[in-house]
């Protein structure tokens, strides 16, 4: 550290790099104005430097009324007055203190930068997302504000090397929208490529991020997302550490993650969280879910009306026998029950928490059993609807399941119309519009598919999760030589 | 942005699994019932001898593949080679091939999928729809295409094993021997045929270009024409344990058919042969769309790469074509076959060769492979319905009687009121019975008598009058009915009555269907397993192939119930009558199918004897003389005085008494209605050596030149305590 204070902006800054969600600001303190200092924090975590309220407020006030000696004296012999500041030696030391969530100051003639401690990362305004509830890990969710959720990642990622990219986007909204990641690890061309699509369209307003989701994706018609959308803070801070980029968008709760495939839709935060035998488990069920969510009505179809082979004689007799006395087709039966879901769905989301939940019970369980007693559905049907609303309620991703619940109808109609070749059918044609389907150049299938790519180290990280001490290697978004992200050290980390 | 992918290449291991299944498919489909007409049991020699020219193949694949530029397409190294006309010339046989073999896989593609899993829907729309499917796929480039069939693999694969693994326990390891019986010539034919679906290898050369690394096509064609090849050895290894020989010549598609026969361990599926269809339906789509993606790069070579999607198109088009032509006329089916065995097989093989000739020697080589390019150019020249469930009724139980013109069909249906609601009175309409001039006419009639689908595929047991059963034409015309398009199992339960109608009569003294109620009765049996017993598929095999002795229980009643009063024996497919009980017992003793029987000792004791080991070789020299070791353990009711010697003595009476008592049923059943209990002429293929030749064709003489041995080792039980 120097005396000189741009050398020591200069070096904070080169340190720093361009980053939209770290403040600067130069100002001259003194009662002559005459010592310039430099203040830097990242954003949300300095309060108003105008109100007494906050700490850097108070102390800045201060400075105005003293003279040079006295500002000297005081940083040199009083500690500013604050019992809880800290000097540091290194622009280095400056900016980790930096990314802890308080305010760094730097002084004219003064040849220390010293941390002074104000608001702080955001943590009491900020609640449990509504989605995406995990059992272990974080309870923080992502909020309105951009700013705090920028701030939510950082709090995480405490590194330089973390960027953020703000953009306004929308002629009369004006809405910040925001590209963070990891300058060293994400692909340039992935970055010029996100920027590119942002920028493709001239729209008067971006009220969500869920427009700039589908102004950008590829696959118009795919049911298929290719954005991951994440409420959670820790989910995000992840995919950025795997070198992705997150997008997030002013005044909405939601992030995009791009790129996307079908692997990290099915993963959730806590599979990493927990051990590796239950997180294997959890995900191989949330796989075998998906699976279902889309074809158990169909193949109940193509069982009973074409393959009763294939069932054991006593569950097929039973099936039969429940058939007894219903009025209509298979097919008319469980599409009304997938209809009558449906709405009850719609009209639990719909309604306020309490009464969403009641209307849930009252529909399963009193409509349900009505239309048994009625001989409008039998109970079989029943049972298949609600097991196929379980797995779809499984997949950890709204987005994605309501993929899942979209083409269960197309199974249902090939399924009714051609059997179990029609479920085959239908099969091959997802397969085929999944192989092609890509986000950002990354095959959707991934790391089933390509995963030479990577030497196929993704797919430590797929229908297993591995051991975390087996997965040494970023995922294929990384950029190539920076996919080590676990190396042993053996080191004494409490060693001061 | 081409950041990660959109390359068009693909890697090793996409290349391996979409080889493999190109190859698999239609080859597991078509050559088992092809290399059981041509092979025999030299079958599995066939293949080794296939897979060895098909590696060869490989290797050669690869030594052509090394002269190609980095990059450059097939058709390009052709034109470069051969020159413009020659590599034009080149490049239509191959436009042909391609379309004939995409047209012919399409078409085996529509019939397994009209035969096995929708029997009542449209061919052309079948066909016409997954051709529309292919072609979506195959505009998205090699790189979608690969992926699917890299995620495929395993899914497909893995159940396919289990099914195989499971099924291997059921190989009668006499079927499958002796291994030489046939001529060389026999396997050298067979491997040809195997061959021919290993030169589909030949795919390789229009995959060189969109490999990551050249070098590994070789590599990845290497290990797809191994894996195939080991999977057709597996799959043809159980089907001739299990069907043998000639019944499973009679299949259209035996690896289908052994599919509906395999039990999954727990029962939770009853048959699922509709599932594992799903393993040709991917694996020959692969081809077709292989067929199809090759065809339309080679036809883009003649328009400079351009138009590549209305070559698709038309590809599509042409083999609509010829499948529907192949689905109307067998002949052209069969002529199109011998296209591709006697001219483009040999082609795939000679065109490589020319330009592996040329890009190795120069224009000397040019000119010899040019006039052998033209001496192949002239060889070439010469060369579903758905019905509702509750519109369904299922017969849990047939009987088939024979009528005075006709035949009487008796159903028993499950009672399904009785199912829905436990104190349901009882119902009406559990039975059903028709009396027509045969059988097919008979079930026909039955869809028009009543709303239902009759659905035979929970069918637990058939029974057939014995009238009706001796009666050849009356039989082999309800098997044919049978055996088309799978109307019943081939592991519903077969069992004899002087009047079947009446057995099944019994249903109404039962508290569960007749057709649960025997098969229950089979399975509970202690004596011996219920996959012993004889079912129909085991008539098909055994009328088919006329090597062993099936012994069929015959049904009467008694105290209301149905019970086995004897059994009908078929020797090498011939009917013999009836034999009792006990014979049946001592037959299926000596086969090793018996665990436990009972006898009298004299007129106080009875003896029951466990565990029991049974073997039997060949001992004889010209003649056969089949000796039948027994080791069992026995137990008898009255207590022993261990140390006076009567164990000894009890023992040495039981193993006499044993022993008299097999040697006089057998020599008995031999000499009177001709039938050898032991079934020792169904083992003469695997223990009999040169016996084999001189008895191959001719059964009855074996059974009246056969002398029957038998020795006993009894275990006391009673001795030890």
């Amino acid at each position: 550290m120097e005396k000189e204070l741009s050398k020591n902006k200069e070096a904070f800054l080169a340190l720093l790099g361009e980053s939209a969600d770290i403040k600067k600001k130069t100002m001259q303190l003194g009662l002559k104005r005459d010592i310039g200092c430099f203040i830097a924090y990242v954003e949300v975590t300095g309060g108003s430097f105008l109100f007494e309220n906050s700490v850097v407020g108070k102390l800045l006030n201060r400075f105005l009324c003293m003279s040079k000696r006295e500002i000297m004296e005081s940083l040199s012999k009083n500690a500013l007055g604050i019992s809880d500041m800290t000097t540091f030696d290194t622009v280095e030391e400056a900016a980790d203190a930096m990314f802890t969530g308080d305010v760094i100051l730097f002084v004219d003639g003064f040849d220390k930068a010293l941390k002074i401690p104000d608001k702080g990362y955001p943590a009491m305004m900020v609640q449990e997302p509504a989605s995406e509830k995990v059992i272990r890990g974080s309870r923080e969710g992502f909020v309105d504000s951009i700013k705090v959720n920028t701030a939510l990642i950082r709090k995480r990622l405490r590194t330089p090397k973390l960027k953020v990219k703000e953009a306004r986007v929308g002629t009369r909204s004006n809405t910040n929208v925001d590209l963070v990641y990891m300058e060293d690890l994400v692909y340039p061309s992935l970055l010029e490529e996100v920027e590119r699509r942002i920028g493709k369209y001239e729209i008067d307003g971006v009220l969500d991020s869920g427009v700039i989701e589908q102004l950008s994706e590829e696959k118009w018609y795919s049911p298929f997302p290719q954005f991951q959308t994440t409420q959670r803070p820790d989910r995000a801070a992840m995919a950025v550490l795997e070198g992705r980029i997150v997008v997030l968008v002013d005044n909405s709760p939601t992030g995009l993650i791009l790129p996307a495939d079908y692997n990290s839709f099915i993963k959730t935060s806590d599979d990493y969280y927990n051990r590796w035998e239950i997180a294997s488990f959890g995900r191989l069920i949330r796989y075998i879910a998906s699976f279902f969510a889309m074809t158990i009505p169909g193949l109940y179809l193509a069982v009973t009306n074409f393959h009763t082979q294939i069932l054991p004689t006593t569950l097929l007799l039973s099936f039969a026998a429940a058939r007894e006395g219903v009025p209509f087709p298979a097919v008319v039966e469980v599409l009304l029950m997938e209809i009558a879901f449906e709405l009850l769905r719609e009209a639990g989301v719909r309604l306020p928490g309490a009464m969403g939940n009641t209307i849930g019970i009252v529909g399963g369980l009193i409509i349900g059993q009505a239309a048994v007693e009625a001989n409008i559905v039998s109970p079989i049907v029943v049972i298949v609807v609600a097991f196929t609303a379980l797995c779809s309620f499984a997949i950890p991703n709204e987005e994605f399941a309501t993929a899942f619940r979209l083409l269960k109808f197309g199974f249902i109609a090939l399924c009714a119309w051609l059997g179990f070749y029609g479920f085959l059918y239908g099969l091959l044609l997802l397969l085929v519009h999944l192989s092609h389907l890509k986000s950002f150049g990354i095959p959707y299938l991934m790391p089933f598919v390509g995963a030479d790519l990577n030497g196929y180290e993704d797919e430590r990280d797929s229908l297993i999760r591995q051991p975390l001490f087996w997965m040494r290697r970023r995922p294929v978004y990384a950029k190539r030589n920076q996919r080590i992200r676990l190396r042993r050290k053996d080191a004494d980390v409490f060693k001061k | 942005m081409q950041m990660f992918s959109k390359n068009n290449k693909i890697s090793k291991r996409q290349m391996f699994r979409l080889l493999t299944y190109d190859l698999l498919g239609i080859g597991t489909l078509l050559l088992p019932a092809a290399l059981a007409r041509h092979a025999g049991k030299n079958g599995m020699a066939a293949i080794g001898i296939g897979i060895v020219a098909g590696a060869l193949y490989c290797l050669f694949s690869g030594w052509v593949i090394s002269f190609m530029k980095e990059g450059e397409t097939y058709p390009d190294f052709l034109k470069r080679r051969l020159g413009t006309f020659f590599g034009t010339a080149a490049l239509v046989f191959y436009v042909l091939y391609y379309i004939c073999l995409g047209g012919y896989s399409t078409y085996i593609f529509g019939h397994l999928m009209v035969t096995d899993l929708l029997k009542e829907q449209s061919f052309y729309w079948i066909v016409g729809g997954i051709l529309l499917l292919a072609a979506y796929g195959i505009f998205q480039g090699i790189e979608g295409r690969a992926r699917i069939y890299e995620i495929l693999f395993w899914f497909l694969m893995a159940p396919l094993f289990i099914m195989l693994f499971l099924a291997a326990k059921d190989i009668e390891l006499p079927r499958l021997f002796p291994l030489y019986a046939e001529p060389f010539s026999s396997a050298a034919v067979g491997g040809y045929f195997c061959f021919e679906m290993f030169s589909l290898g030949g795919f390789a050369f229009f995959l060189a270009p969109f490999a990551k690394k050249k070098d590994a096509v070789r590599g990845a064609l290497l290990a797809a024409v191994v894996f195939s090849g080991l999977v057709l050895f597996a799959i043809y290894l159980i089907l001739q344990g299990i069907f043998g020989t000639e019944a499973m010549r009679a299949l259209e598609y035996p690896a289908v058919s052994l599919m509906s026969m395999v039990q999954i361990p727990g029962g939770f599926l009853e048959r699922q042969d509709a599932i594992m269809v799903a393993v040709w339906f991917f694996t020959v789509f692969a081809l077709l769309s292989s067929s199809m993606f090759y065809a339309a790069e080679s036809l883009k070579a003649f328009t400079k790469g351009k138009k590549e999607k209305l070559f698709i198109v038309l590809s599509a088009a042409a083999f609509f074509g010829i499948a529907v032509c192949s689905y109307r006329s067998a002949d052209f089916t069969n002529w199109l076959h011998d296209v591709f065995l006697f001219a483009a097989t040999p082609l795939v093989v000679l065109i490589p060769l020319v330009v592996g000739v040329c890009a190795k020697f120069g224009r000397t080589g040019k000119r010899a492979a040019r006039c052998v390019a033209l001496l192949c150019l002239f060889l070439t020249l010469s060369g579903c319905s758905t019905s509702e469930l509750e519109n369904r009724k299922f017969p849990l139980a047939m009987g088939v009687d024979a009528r005075e013109g006709g035949c009487l069909i008796s159903y028993k249906f499950q009672d399904l009121s009785a199912i829905a609601d436990q104190n349901a009175s009882a119902p009406d309409g559990t039975d059903f019975f028709i009396e027509d001039r045969d059988f097919f006419t008979g079930i026909s009639k039955y869809a028009n008598d009543t709303n239902k689908l009759l659905d035979y595929n929970h069918m637990k047991a058939l029974v057939l009058s014995e009238d009706f059963f001796e009666e050849e034409e009356s039989l082999i015309g309800f098997l044919q009915v049978c055996g088309k398009e799978s109307l019943i199992a081939r592991n519903t339960l077969l069992f004899l009555a002087e009047d079947a109608a009446e057995i099944l009569a019994l249903d109404e003294n039962l508290d569960t269907a007749i057709g649960s109620y025997l098969e229950e009765m089979m399975e509970s049996r202690e004596d011996y397993q219920l996959k012993d017993a004889v079912t129909l598929g085991d008539l098909y095999n055994d009328l088919a192939n006329q090597e062993q002795l099936l012994l069929i229980p015959v049904l009467a009643e008694e105290g209301g119930l149905p019970i086995i009063r004897s059994y009908y024996a078929l020797s090498c497919g011939a009917a013999k009558g009836e034999i009792g009980v006990q014979e049946a017992a001592l037959s299926y003793l000596s086969q090793n199918k018996l665990r436990t029987l009972s006898f009298s000792l004299d007129e106080q004791n009875a003896v029951r004897i466990n565990r029991i080991k049974a073997k039997g070789r060949f001992v004889g020299g010209k003649k056969p003389v089949y000796r039948s070791s027994i080791r069992l353990e026995a137990v008898v009711e009255k207590e022993l005085d261990t140390g006076s010697g009567a164990g000894e003595a009890l023992r040495r009476q039981i193993k006499t008494l044993f022993e008299r008592q097999m040697k006089q049923s057998a020599e008995n059943l031999l000499t009177a209605p001709g039938i050898d209990l032991t079934n020792s002429y169904y083992k003469l293929g695997l223990y009999g050596g040169g016996m084999y030749k001189t008895y191959q064709d001719d059964p009855e003489g074996y059974l009246s030149d056969l002398q029957l041995e038998f020795e006993a080792e009894v275990i006391l039980l009673n001795e030890r305590g």
